[in-house]
């Protein structure tokens, strides 16, 4: 079973979603978690220097993780939370990858953190478009 | 300051990659020269792509995926590291 099959098996409550989009959304989230995780655990490593940049990849990882997890609970999802918690992961995913780009040209680790934020920002975006005003 | 290791794929790649099936594009290569490959997806769409990792030499027919997130190109070789040409 898949990600989809699982959430299409559970009810959701009063909030209609496309689960297509969902499914994009969440992977993208794990991604962007697992992505952030890996350049925090890196610029520690680095003294100083990267230590603003790994404490933004630690909160990024821990908010796309937590949003991620609230959309794996649809049927106690409330439309204006998950609304607030998605514009808060996408406002931590944007200033994540505006960190991280500043050290992309010399620095892999933060160049693909940078990539898989801009993609859970572009999945957010997509789900919210789908969700009732 | 440089963590810049671009021969090969990164575990940070590979993370990316898993984390995100949905993401991968399916395709098949109608040209190559050098580095550049050019894969027509199974959308319709064509992606002129730039090969930073190992070499690899595709022929026109070939399957391949693409993870764009990742910049994995995926062959029946190997993997490596492609990046969307500009």
């Amino acid at each position: 079973m898949n990600t989809m099959e699982m959430m299409k098996s559970m009810s959701v409550g009063d909030m209609p979603m496309d689960m297509g989009a969902m499914q994009e959304c969440m992977e993208s989230m794990n991604a962007c978690s697992m992505a952030a995780t890996m350049c925090a655990g890196a610029d520690m490593g680095m003294g100083m220097e990267m230590a603003k940049c790994a404490a933004m990849c630690s909160n990024m990882a821990d908010m796309a993780d937590a949003t991620m997890r609230m959309m794996m609970r649809p049927a106690g999802m409330e439309p204006d939370v998950m609304k607030a918690m998605m514009m808060a992961c996408m406002t931590m995913g944007k200033a994540c990858a505006a960190e991280c780009r500043m050290h992309a040209d010399t620095d892999e680790m933060c160049r693909y953190c940078a990539m898989a934020c801009d993609d859970m920002v572009m999945k957010c975006e997509a789900m919210m478009a789908t969700m009732p005003a | 300051m440089s963590r810049t290791i671009s021969q090969a794929v990164l575990p940070i790649q590979r993370a990316i990659a898993t984390a995100n099936p949905s993401a991968w594009w399916d395709g098949l290569v109608i040209g190559s020269s050098g580095a550049e490959v050019t894969v027509a997806h199974l959308d319709g769409s064509v992606s002129r792509l730039r090969v930073v990792g190992p070499a690899v030499e595709l022929v026109a027919g070939e399957p391949v995926a693409y993870h764009p997130v990742a910049e994995i190109l995926d062959t029946s070789r190997l993997a490596t590291t492609a990046r969307i040409s500009a």
